[in-house]
This record gives C-alpha cells, structure tokens and sequence, in this order.
C-alpha cells in the first residue's frame, strides 16, 4: 500500500512540503532510484553515487525551505540539481556535504548489498530502453535537457519551437518515464 | 515504493522536519530502524510530559505512514479506543495535540507493519520524554484475530508502547501480547487489573510458572492489559540501533489514579499522563507497588519479575 503522498502529482507533492514533511520523504522514494541511476552511470562508483544523490536531495530540501523550489517541472528541477553537484564533482574533485551539513544530517553507510543494488542501476538498460521508447519530441526535449544538460532557449531554438514546448515535452516526457519506471519495479 | 537507501530517507524525512516551520525540533540523523514485534527496549530514568496546545478532535483521521513498502503497512482506523482502555487511561481521553503527532511519534508509526491490523492513529499519544531524550509513545491498535496464536482468546485491543531514540533514530516497541506471550525473553512485565471493588474480588496473583503455563492467557482480557513495563536488553538494543543503556530503565503505562510508582523498596517516581519511568529494578526483590495521591497502595494482580 503506497503512502496516500505517493499517489500525488510532483507539482502537488512539492507544494505539499511547505506543511508536511513526509511530503518530501515522498519525493525520495520517487525518484531515488532514476537520481542514482543518473548518477553511478557517471561516476562509476555506488558509494559515491550515493554520496552526490543525499546531497542532491538535501540541496533539494534546502531550496524548498528558501522558496527556490521548481519553478517548472519538478523532476526537471530536482535533476537540474543533481546536475549541478555532478559538476562541482568534477571541478572540485570530491562530493561536497554543504547541504547535507547544513541540514545536520550524516553520512549514510551503506552495506554491500546497497552497494550492489546501486551498482546493478548502471548495469540496467531499462532506464534507456525506456527514454528511446519515449515519443521522439519527448525524447529528444529529455535527452537534450536532461542528459545533455543543454538550456531551454537553446533546445527551442535547435527544434526550431517555443521554449514552453520544450518545458512541456520535457514535463511530459519524465512523467512518462516515471510511471514507466515505477511499472518496472 | 521501496527505497535503496531508507537510511537516506529517513534522514531526510527528519530534516524536513525540522525545517517545516511549526513542526517539533528532532536533532541527529537516521541510521538504523528496527520494526515492531520484537523484544522491548528503552533508556533511563523519569518522565516529563511535552503536550502542545493543538489539538485535531475536529481535523478527520489522521493519516500518517503507517509502516513502509519494504515490510507492509497497518492500516489506520478512526474507531476509538475501547472504553475498556479509554476509561482507564486518561491519556487517551484528553484531546490529540500537535506533540502527539510530532516527528519522534512518527517516527514509530513508520514500524507499524501489516501485522498489527489497523493503527487507531487519533488516539496514538507522545507518553513522555526520558532525560536522554527518548521519547515513549502509546499506540492504540486493533489487531488481527489470531494475531498471537499461543493467546486464542487475547483481546484484539493492543497498546502498543514505542520507544523513538533521537540520538539515533532507532526505534522499537511492543505490544502487550507480546509480553504475554512471552516472546520478549528480557522483559519485566506487570499485569494489571484497574483498582476496583471487583477486583479484590477477582484478584489473582499470576506467578512466573503460570505464565510459563499459558494462564496468564486470562489476562488478556479487558481491562487487565493497562499495565506494561519493559526493561531493556543489550541484546535488544543491538537489534533495533538504541544505544545500550546502564543502568536499564522501567517503564509503563498505569492507570487513572496511580500518581506514584515505587519501584525498589524506596524510590519512588512520579506518574505523568498515565506514564512512568524509574531506574531498573532488575534484581531488587522488592516489588512495584502503585501508589495513589495520598501515598496509598493501589493493588494490582500481580508482579511478574524479570526472566531470561
């Protein structure tokens, strides 16, 4: 039985975490798995996948408490955020705490059953298997956002429409891709 | 949704927490968890009662998680708790508060598995905090039929008693089913009857080799389940995350009219919101003894000493 929270829309759950702090432990279960999948197929280490993605949600949870949540897509934000810590990866050469410290929160230890089961989300082609599935506008609006990281303007300009029909097919697509996800659990 | 890393979860569940304004302070960070069912737990000396003003009598049923995907969820009901429990216990009969609903009684809730049936969450109540900061919560519950085979005849009206550790988010509890079943190997048990005429009459001195002979099963009835008091193991508290504690600590939920409990022969602590805890007694000979307001004996059926 899922948790009535896990039954709202992003946009509601994140407008939930104002007033209810399961809201935001809703979130994480949501998009736990696709954060660290993103992440161990680039850093190639679960440990340190599961270092960038707390401090990707904590960064996260940080940002909604200075109202500087999603002013858009929701998932889109949250992995415009773990983007940003991919990048401070590679520019500092280790996986910063600041949002984790300053949230008080500690290191996770992690078994080597966790380890591997992390690690099994790099090995697993499903999450592409299922961007390719996408529609190609959805598609290529993910891949280009998401993956390529690249901004709204210039994906609108290189698909030659509107930058609200970017955010819209990027919207779309993720939705689709998480029920999807979550229909492969 | 299972996750890869509740730990994680958990941890930012009690950032949100404390970040989410008006909500009650939860210092640390989750490690461990350990689920319902199991053997009891607990930490150090006397209680303090932490009530906010809040209060949701007209707010509809409060649906907190219960449990979590990885080992099922019980299932919250609106139905009230017994008169057999609410007559007896003022704690559940004063309105539920915001303190009642707060992180660390979550925190419990978030073990209360399928086996427990329904999790009657508008009468769950914040019992105390303990010096270290653990903070003791009653949860009224209505469990299946059959839900303890060796008991047939046991009521479904549990109250479960949970322990929430701040310190390290370990949490733990039991139900009154499993002292009497003797599933907690480590744990000091009081069963009690509610002072009343009848029961001088009906009073019944359970001893060790009668609960060893399942006739403690009697007690299982309405009203004689109002007592519970639980010493923590080393053992249990390798299990569930809870720091080890010297010396252990005797807690329990009494009924109305007992405001002091002697636990040793000598100290004597107080009874706040139907709740106590008192040093261990863990090798006094002298047994608890309930006292009311005027420092009189209240008698209850029986003291069962510690057995390993």
């Amino acid at each position: 039985m899922d948790h009535p929270l896990d039954r709202l829309g992003d946009a509601a759950l994140i407008a939930a975490t104002r007033t209810d702090p399961e809201a935001f432990a809703a979130l994480y279960r949501r998009y736990e798995r696709p954060v660290l999948a993103y992440f161990v197929r680039r850093v190639r280490s679960a440990d340190l996948a599961a270092d960038l993605t707390a401090e990707t949600f904590a960064g996260a949870l940080a940002s909604l408490r200075r109202d500087a949540g999603p002013g858009g897509d929701p998932a889109a934000w949250l992995f415009g955020i773990a983007r940003i810590k991919l990048v401070e990866l590679h520019r500092r050469g280790y996986s910063e705490d600041a949002a984790r410290r300053l949230l008080a929160m500690d290191p996770v230890d992690l078994d080597d059953g966790q380890l591997d089961a992390i690690d099994q989300l790099a090995q697993d082609d499903a999450v592409e298997e299922l961007v390719s599935a996408l529609p190609a506008p959805q598609r290529e609006a993910v891949v280009a956002r998401i993956l390529d990281d690249r901004d709204y303007g210039a994906i609108a300009a290189d698909l030659d429409v509107s930058e609200a029909t970017v955010r819209q097919r990027v919207s779309r697509g993720l939705a689709a891709l998480r029920i999807r996800i979550e229909g492969t659990r | 949704m299972t996750t890869l890393i509740p730990a994680l979860e958990a941890q930012l569940l009690f950032a949100a927490d404390r970040t989410t304004p008006g909500a009650a302070p939860s210092p640390g960070a989750s490690r461990r968890r350990a689920r319902w069912g199991g053997l009891p737990l607990l930490a150090v000396v006397a209680a303090s009662l932490t009530v906010s003003a809040g209060a949701y009598a007209s707010r509809g049923l409060w649906l907190p998680q219960l449990g979590a995907d990885s080992y099922g969820h019980a299932q919250a009901t609106a139905s009230p708790p017994p008169g057999a429990e609410s007559s007896v216990l003022g704690v559940l009969r004063r309105e539920q508060s915001d303190a009642d609903r707060d992180v660390a009684v979550r925190a419990v809730l978030r073990d209360a598995g399928p086996s427990l049936g329904k999790i009657r969450t508008n009468a769950v109540r914040r019992l105390g905090t303990l010096p270290d900061g653990r903070v003791a919560v009653l949860v009224p519950a209505r469990v299946p039929k059959g839900f303890d085979p060796t008991l047939p005849n046991m009521t479904q009206d549990q109250l479960l008693l949970g322990i929430y550790d701040p310190a390290t988010h370990g949490t733990g509890g039991f139900l009154t089913s499993d002292a009497l079943g003797m599933q907690a190997g480590d744990l000091m048990l009081a069963v009690s009857r509610r002072p009343s005429a009848e029961q001088s009459a009906l009073g019944h001195a359970f001893l060790e080799r009668e609960v060893r002979a399942g006739r403690l099963e009697k007690s299982a009835e309405p009203p004689y389940y109002h007592v519970l008091s639980v010493e923590q193991s080393e053992r249990y508290a390798r299990a569930t995350g809870l720091r080890p504690t010297d010396p252990d600590v005797y807690v329990g939920v009494v009924p109305d009219g007992v405001a002091e409990v002697r636990v040793d022969g000598h100290t004597t602590v107080p009874v706040v919101g139907n709740f106590f805890a008192a040093p261990s007694t863990r090798g006094s000979r002298h047994p608890v003894v309930w006292l009311d307001a005027h420092g009189r004996t209240v008698p209850f059926a029986s003291t069962i000493g510690a057995w390993k």
